[in-house]
């Protein structure tokens, strides 16, 4: 059975002693379950131990929503920027760097930004016709390049969901892009060597019928 | 590499959620924290247990009644199936394999049960008279305990100590086979040993950076190797 790490977000909880949480979505977990991989969480910990960590697990997966700090691609954050967590952009950038050479890496919403950053391209917020950010859950269509990974489990045209306010705006040297949205906007790469792959759109709140072939075709390279 | 200490996890809407405390607590005693999702399945928990040195059984929400034979009071709290048998099967295989155990608070409640033992539903309602177990605030001391001669306990928190207390369910009867060595002065049950197993009903973690509390992790960890 293979051990994928999830890396946790925090969330900080209201109460007289104000606990914070190491926390991930429950859709996720059952997701990687429901595809025979073994679900770890990964809590934010010192920096210290994380060759130890990798050494564990048959491979990563990050996710969350947070936006990943500008200062990471030479940016400032802007108005649109949302609350930043600096203490896990430290974690995530280190585990991610040590992570690139050694195992298999799913991005997820987040996750993907932060693959692309990690390789050197940058984001910016989103000023577009197509709408990727709103207050319910809004939707829009990728086309997929035929060759990619996305091609080749969903034919040239997906519909997801979409709840990000940053882009990717230059792709790292290393990636390909595999599918974009109506407005250009890349949406999901991959590495042009490594098992590395990232997908802007919340895979997991897809159904089980369109999550699932990404998930299996991600644990074939564990 | 440093021992790999899996703890539980919570149930909170559509999230996996577990207080940073514990994970904080393990890194500083010298271990590799690992947060262990409630899984929908029993079948890999081998899998999941022969990565792993040592477990954390963390607290939470109120066990089912059902599981000792009793129906909810009005007081107990919505439970959660999943999670109940998810940890009755990791502390089960854990018990099999000797593998060093720390449960904390619902974690002690969930060994004694799988012991065979019962739980009060309700402390305030059912066993009046009693301290106040519920502080709301579980990062400061709230009353006292005294431990036993021999015991892990004794050894982290010598004869007696102040600790902390968030539950409002408490043991009844004692489980086959464990050891009873803390008490308050209402007599209630607050820790719980093992030759593998140390259960406690207060909050270690939240105390971590009280040395006294943090070796009851440190305890964890060294049998963990």
């Amino acid at each position: 059975m293979k051990h994928v790490g999830v890396v946790c977000y925090t969330r900080a909880a209201t109460g007289p002693d104000k606990v914070i949480y190491n926390s991930q979505e429950d859709r996720l977990i059952e997701l990687l379950e429901k595809n025979d991989i073994l679900p770890v969480m990964i809590p934010i910990t010192s920096l210290e131990d994380l060759s130890d960590y990798l050494a564990w697990l048959d491979g990563l997966v990050l996710a969350g929503q947070t936006d990943v700090s500008p200062f990471f691609y030479g940016e400032e954050p802007t108005a649109q920027t949302g609350p930043l967590d600096l203490e896990l952009d430290q974690f995530e950038m280190t585990l991610l760097r040590l992570a690139i050479d050694r195992l298999p890496v799913l991005g997820i919403e987040r996750g993907a930004q932060l693959i692309n950053v990690a390789g050197g391209g940058s984001l910016s917020p989103i000023n577009s016709r197509i709408i990727h950010h709103g207050e319910g859950v809004c939707y829009h269509s990728l086309s997929n390049r035929r060759s990619s990974f996305m091609g080749q489990l969903y034919g040239a045209r997906l519909i997801v969901s979409s709840r990000h306010r940053y882009g990717l705006s230059e792709i790292a040297k290393d990636l390909k892009w595999s599918a974009k949205a109506a407005d250009g906007l890349i949406e999901a790469f991959e590495h042009s060597t490594k098992p590395i792959w990232g997908v802007q759109f919340p895979l997991h709140q897809l159904s089980d019928d369109l999550s699932c072939p990404l998930i299996r075709a991600f644990r074939q390279r564990l | 590499m440093k021992p790999v200490i899996g703890i539980t996890a919570s149930l909170d809407k559509d999230q996996v959620i577990n207080d940073r405390s514990y994970a904080i607590s393990v890194e500083k005693a010298g271990g590799i924290p690992v947060i262990l999702p409630p899984l929908r399945g029993l079948a890999q928990l081998e899998s999941v247990l022969s990565r792993i040195d040592g477990l954390i059984l963390s607290g939470g929400q109120d066990l089912s009644p059902f599981l000792y034979d009793q129906e909810p009071h009005e007081k107990t709290s919505p439970f959660s199936d999943r999670r109940d048998a998810y940890e009755i099967e990791l502390y089960r295989l854990a018990r099999d394999k000797k593998l060093p155990v720390l449960a904390i608070c619902r974690g002690l409640q969930l060994v004694n049960v799988v012991h065979g033992g019962s739980l009060i539903q309700d402390i305030v309602a059912q066993r009046p008279g009693s301290l106040e177990h519920v502080k709301p605030n579980v990062s400061v001391t709230s009353h006292r305990i005294t431990t036993a001669d021999d015991s892990l306990m004794r050894e982290a928190l010598g004869e007696t100590a102040v600790i902390n207390s968030l539950h409002h369910q408490c043991i009844d009867q004692v489980g086959e086979g464990l050891r009873v060595t803390a008490t308050s002065s209402d007599e209630m049950i607050e820790a719980l040993e093992t030759d593998h197993l140390i259960a406690v009903q207060f909050h270690p973690e939240r105390l971590h950076e009280q040395a006294a509390f943090l070796a009851i992790f440190e305890d964890l960890i060294r049998r963990a190797k």
